[in-house]
Order: structure tokens, then sequence, then C-alpha cells
């Protein structure tokens, strides 16, 4: 049976279980490109549903269309659909679910976003909070005086 | 259907690389079937519970938010990782602390940016950028912050660290964050840091090849395996100094010689942990390329001398001082090892082991020495000295500092016998150099000494003069301080006796010097005196200012501080001759008064004033005098 299994392993299907308890059938191989999911069955081999409980529907949804069509042009237009919420949200599935490919287009798209914007616009978008005491963060402006010039506009 | 997988936890998951180690990012990964998840409220459908067994941590408790704090730090890492170097990593630097300290960690070859910016980094990252951070401001933060700051804008060549801030004290994380931002470091200096390991240094030897200056002092925390590191790593190391730390020992200096080919300069003072071993490997090891070495306050003995004197085949200035353990045996192998062919520099003090015999094989081994300088030494007689005048035949300077056996016939011998090479001779508070009632026979004088400086032995009055006077005829430059026992009689017979011109003449603190002395030297010498400093020669006036100011045209530098002078010598100076005064310094000359104020407008060319103490001038006259002379430096 495990033979079998493995043999027609490109037509053997798989289930995906997203935290929000939408079900996924995917190929095998696609399965296998999340190396998560990939130890998974190496582990149980029989298994047919696997949890991902980290993950919602919709973002599952997006990284199974992602390893199925991946390629240049695809990254290319991919990462421009999303909001800056959703890629981190898909950011964190891919790294959850170690898709290496997905992670390093995605990490791309986040840079290319916060390049050239400044510190006060990165920390209103992203809802971080400045932990720069006020002496450092004088400190900081000084040394980078340069780099304060021909900034986006917020 | 409903399975219940145990499941064990594995480096799949995880990623490892966690900088600061926050329940709350994990979180995200290993939460359990919680409700509260997303945006969404979920709908309601039986969920699989699937328990994850992940040693020991509970991550039950953490509400996910979706902001890009709660992205773990590899996540972010390749994020940052990602941007171009310069303006954009310096504006993320200035986030927040989290974004610096890991802004601060990727190494220069772990960024991969687009193409967009400039090609050709390497050559942009020459280290021309040099900073220093000083007590409260050395912390890690700051450090992470120039690392990335001078990342692309020139590259970071020299790092000084002076203490510590003691709230947030300066780690190893500091120095990993310049390790990795900074390869073009050349010189680094660290003063007086406790908390900081090796770890510390050993990252920074890994990051920063072209280290050529090492400068670490008073640093307990780091030992051998520091130095190791960056003998192995730092192929360019050319000048090493270490002072006070009790932790480094023989290891470190044995592999700093053998493994760093350019090592040119090496200064080792008060390490109790460093002995023969490792001054003896370090020497013999650099032996063609070693041209700097001083050693103070170390437990060496004779043996190290004598592997100086073995394999010193390019030293050219070897300084010694306070070898406790070096006896006379040390000096007098390391003079008849005949290596120091090469040295013109050497410097001596507070050896016990120098003494007559030593000295005089020091003299004959190392035949090229000019410059020579014997410091707190109290067995040289003046024999000794003798032997070593005769025996050293290109001393060109000698300095004499509390050597207290040494009297006027050492004096007077050394002056005699010299080669025609010395020039210039120093003797600093020599107690034993007493007036003596000296019948000189006939000699002929010692043409070459030019320079001569006599300061604070207190012994020292008319008749040392006199002798001097004709021993030294050709004097330029004369140097009399502190001496409370010459008057005029003797300073002028030693004027009389001199042949050649005086351009240089210091008599500060000769309190018993009057308006008389100066005015013969006046008389003799006008034409040539260029510096004269009468500063506390209290019996000094204005009629010494008054000749001056008619004879001397050269003058340009006169010190009359706490002399007997008032307005009218200083009217005399400003109707002087003097084509190019420019220095003047009349500090707490209290009978100089406001009424200075229009003769001291007068003196343009003054580049230098100094008035301080003078309590009879009023702050107006002072602001009016900075008014007036502005091109003029002044203190008050």
């Amino acid at each position: 049976m495990a033979e079998e299994k493995s043999q027609a392993s490109s037509s053997k299907m798989l289930t995906l279980k997203a935290s929000d308890g939408v079900l996924f059938e995917v190929e095998l191989n696609i399965a296998k490109e999340m190396k998560t999911v990939q130890a998974y069955i190496d582990d149980c081999e029989d298994i047919e549903t696997i949890p991902i409980p980290n993950v919602l529907g919709k973002h599952l949804a997006i990284v199974i269309e992602y390893i199925k069509k991946t390629n240049e042009e695809y990254d290319a237009e991919f990462e421009k659909q999303w909001n800056m919420d959703d890629l981190q949200l898909l950011l964190l599935a891919a790294n959850y679910l170690n898709i290496s490919g997905l992670q390093e287009c995605l990490c791309k798209a986040i840079a290319k976003r916060i390049e050239n914007k400044s510190p006060e616009y990165v920390r209103k978008v992203f809802n971080i909070e400045n932990d720069h005491s006020p002496e450092e963060e004088a400190k900081l402006r000084k040394e980078y005086k340069w780099a304060f010039e021909g900034v986006d506009k917020d | 259907m409903s399975k219940v997988f145990s499941f064990t936890g594995s480096d799949d998951f995880f990623t490892g690389r966690s900088l600061y180690p926050n329940p709350k990012e994990a979180g995200l990964f290993l939460s359990l079937g919680r409700q509260e998840y997303g945006y969404k409220p979920l709908p309601k459908r039986s969920r699989v519970s699937v328990p994850f067994d992940f040693s020991g941590e509970k991550w039950f408790d953490q509400k996910p938010e979706t902001t890009i704090e709660t992205l773990p730090d590899e996540c972010l890492f390749e994020i940052l990782r990602r941007l171009p170097e310069g303006q954009d990593r310096s504006l993320c630097a200035s986030v927040s602390k989290r974004w610096l300290m890991l802004l601060s960690s990727i190494c220069k070859n772990e960024i991969c940016s687009n193409a967009s910016t400039k090609n050709g980094n390497e050559d942009s990252d020459e280290g021309y950028l040099s900073r220093s951070l000083d007590g409260k401001k050395a912390t890690d933060v700051r450090l992470a912050a120039i690392a990335v700051g001078t990342a692309s804008r020139g590259g970071l060549g020299k790092l000084s660290i002076h203490r510590s801030n003691s709230d947030r004290p300066l780690t190893d994380v500091g120095l990993k964050a310049v390790a990795h931002g900074c390869p073009s470091l050349k010189f680094l200096n660290l003063w007086d840091v406790a908390t900081i390991t090796d770890e510390g240094l050993v990252e920074i030897a890994n990051g920063c090849h072209q280290l050529e200056k090492l400068d670490l002092c008073k640093l307990p925390t780091i030992s051998d395996k520091a130095l190791i590191a960056v003998a192995k790593n730092c192929p360019k190391l050319n000048e090493l100094s270490i002072e006070s730390c009790p932790n480094i020992g023989n290891e470190g200096l044995k592999a700093i010689g053998k493994l760093c080919p350019n090592l040119r300069s090496v200064s080792i003072k008060n390490c109790p942990g460093v002995g023969d071993q490792g001054i003896a490997g370090m020497v013999s090891a650099a032996s063609f390329v070693l041209t700097n070495v001083t050693l103070e306050s170390l437990a060496v003995s004779d043996y190290s001398l004598a592997v100086i004197g073995q394999y010193g085949f390019v030293v050219t200035d070897l300084v010694l001082n306070s070898l406790a353990n070096v006896t006379e045996k040390g000096f007098w192998v390391m003079g008849n090892g005949r290596a120091l062919q090469k040295l013109t520099s050497l410097t001596i003090g507070s050896c016990p082991g120098v003494t007559d015999v030593g000295l005089e094989a020091i003299g004959k081994g190392c035949p090229n020495v000019k410059n020579f300088e014997l410091h707190r030494c109290a067995f040289l007689s003046d024999n000794g000295l003798l032997s070593f005048t005769k025996a050293a035949p290109s001393i060109k300077s000698l300095q004499l500092e509390e050597c207290h056996r040494i009297t006027q016939l050492g004096l007077v011998g050394v002056l005699f016998y010299c080669s025609a090479k010395l020039k210039a001779l120093t003797l600093v508070r020599c107690y034993g150099i007493k007036d003596m009632n000296l019948v000189l026979p006939a000699v002929s004088p010692c043409e070459s000494v030019s320079s001569l400086s006599i300061l604070n032995c207190p012994g020292v009055g008319n008749s040392t003069l006199a002798v001097i006077g004709k021993l030294c005829p050709l004097l330029h430059k004369l140097e009399l301080v502190g001496l409370e026992g010459v008057t005029d009689t003797g300073f002028i017979s030693l004027l009389e006796s001199s042949k050649a011109s005086l351009f240089n003449v210091n008599l500060s603190g000769c309190i018993n010097l009057t308006d008389a002395g100066v005015l013969c030297m006046v008389k003799l010498h006008c034409l040539t005196l260029d510096v004269l400093n009468l500063s506390c020669c209290k019996k000094v006036g204005d009629a010494s200012l008054t000749a001056i100011a008619r004879e001397c045209p050269l003058l340009s530098d006169l010190d009359v501080s706490s002399c007997a002078i008032t307005d009218a010598g200083i009217r005399a100076i400003a109707h002087g001759d003097q084509v190019d005064l420019e220095v003047l310094c009349l500090a707490g000359c209290n009978s100089v008064t406001n009424k200075s104020l229009q003769a001291l407008k007068k003196m343009d060319s003054l580049q230098g004033l100094n008035i301080k103490n003078c309590k009879s001038l009023s702050s107006r006259t002072v602001d009016k005098l900075i008014d007036h002379l502005w091109m003029c430096d002044i203190l008050f």
C-alpha cells in the first residue's frame, strides 16, 4: 500500500485543513513543497488529512496557488496584489509551512515596500512601538542625518 | 476521522536564530487551536485538536496580534537583509531598538539587495570614518547604530571606546555589531571596559581582517584566547599595545609574534601574566620586522633582555621601564648580544639592574644609539657615566633624570669626553649635582653641544654655571629652570664665556636673577634671541623689557609671567623693534593695569596672548582686547 502511494505520488491527493476548518485537496507533490507537511508525512505515512492550525483558509489557498504556479513572471505579479497585513500573514504561513521560495518572494516584497520610507511611516504601518529613548533617538537622527534626505512623503 | 496526533517538535518548525526570544512571536506557530485567531470570528465547526509536544514551553496564553512585531526574528532578519545598503538600512535602524539590533547582526556578506544600489561597494568602504565613545555614550545600541550607519558612508576605520555606561554597560553584543558591519576597521582602542569578554573580541577578529592597530588597556576579562584569535585573523596587524590586562599571558604574545608578519611596534605594560616566555617568544619570532619595543612593569628577567640583544636586528626604539627582576647581567647580556645595531633611541627607567657595568656594555653593544634617556637610576656613578660616554660614539641627545649619584664631576666628564656628535644635554632633578670648587685644567671646550637644559637641580649654583660656561661656549639653546641658587654673577659668567648666539633661553623659576643678568644677555645676544622665558623671575622688571624691546628684533615668543613688570614695560614692548612678536605671556602680572590697553592693542602680530590672573585688568578691558585683537588667541 505504501509502495503504491509513492509510485503514484503525482496523483495521490492529500487534504489540508486550515485553522478555520476549510479543507483543501492538493496533490502530494504540491504538498511536499511545504517542508512542514513533508515532515508530517514522513512521520506518519498513511495520513490523509493534515491540520494546519496556524494558517487561515484564505491564506492557505493563496499559498497553494503560489506553489502551483510559481515562476518568475508569476512571482513578479504575485506580490502586487496583497496589502501589507496580508503579506505579513502570508509570510508567517510560509515560514510555518517552511516554503523557501515563497518566503524569499515575500521578504523581497516587504523589503521593497519599506524602501525609502520614513521610520514614522514604517512604525505606523506596522504598528510598532518606538522603544528608543529620546537621547538615543536624537543621537540616531544626528548619525543618520543624511539618510533622512529624500525620503518618500508619508 | 478524529485522530489525535501526538507530534514531537522538530527543528523544521522553528528555524532557530532568535536574538530576542520572545514567546509572543513563537506563539503564532504553536498555538493550540485557540479560538481567538485572526480578524474574523471563526465559523462554528468542530476542530481537530492536535496537541503538539514542544518540551516545556507553554504557548497557550499568547494573544496573537497581526503586526510585523509578531514576525519572528528570523523572518524580520530575512526582510531586513534584503534592504539595500545605506539610506534604507539607516532609516529602519531608527524604527525601534529591536530593528536596530537585528540590522546590526546582519553580516556584510549576508546583505542581498537589488541591483539598483551602487555596485563595487567594496571600494566605498575604505574605513574613512572614525568614532569615539566615552563613558555614558558607550552602549551596545550606540555601537549598533554606528555599525549600521557607517557601513555605506565610507566605512568605519577607527573606533575608540573609553569606559562604558554604568546603567547599560557595553557587552559583546555591541562588539559583534561592529564585527558584522565594519569590515574596514583598522584601529581599535578599548580602554577600561570590564563588561566585555573574549567572545566579543574574537568576533571582531573574525570580522575585521583589516585591523592594523590594537590598543587594549585595563580589560580584566580579556585573555589569551582573544589575542590568539586576533593573531590568526588579522595579518595586517602592525601595532599592538596592551596595558593592565591581568589575564593576558605568554600564549597570546607568542601567537602574535608567530602569526603577524607585519608586527612593527609592541608595547606591553603592567601585565602580571606576561613573562619571559611571551616576550622572548614574540621578539624572536618577529625579529625581522619588530622596530619599536616598550616593556614596562613586567615580571621579565635577564632572559628577555638577552633575547632582545640577540634577536632585535631591526629594533630602532627600545623603552625599558620598571623591570624589577632584571639584574646587571641582563643589561650586560643585552649589550653583548650585538643584534641591536640599528637601535637609535633608548630609554631606561627605574630598572635596578642599570649599573656602571651594564651601561657600559650597552654603550659598546649599541653603537648607533642617538637618543638616550635614563630615569631614576640610583646606581649609576660618575665613572659609569664616563665609561658610557666614551663607549657610545653616536649619542646626539642625552637626558638624565633623578640620577642622584651623578655629581658635577660626571657632568664635566660627559662634556669633556663626549664625541663630536653630542648636541643636547638635559639634566632633570639630579640632586647630586652641586657646586664644587673645581679647578678645571685647561681643556678644550665641547664644541658640539648646542643645547643645555638643567631643570630643578637644586644644588646647581654659580660655580657650576661658570664651569659649564667654559665647557660649552657654543650654546644656542639654554634652559635653567627652577635654579634658586643661581644669581646674576653666575649667569653673567656663563654668558661671557659663550661665543655663539643664543636663540632660545628659558630662565623660569630662577628667582634670584635680576634685571642685571637679563640686560647682560640682551647686550650679548640681542640679534638672535627668538624665544625667551622669564616666568617667575620675580626680580626682573621693566628695565629688562625696555632693553628687550629696543634690542631684540627677532623675538617671537616672550613669557614674563609673574615678573615685576608694570604698564611702562608693556608700553616699551608695544613700541619696540620686534618685527613679529607672536606669543606674549603676562599671566599673574598684577601690576599691569587697564592703562596698558592701548599698548596691547598695538601688537597686531600677536597670535597668542595669555593674561590669566592679571588681577588689575578689568573684564571690560579684556573684552575690548578680544574685539580688537580678533586674530589672536587670548587666554584670560
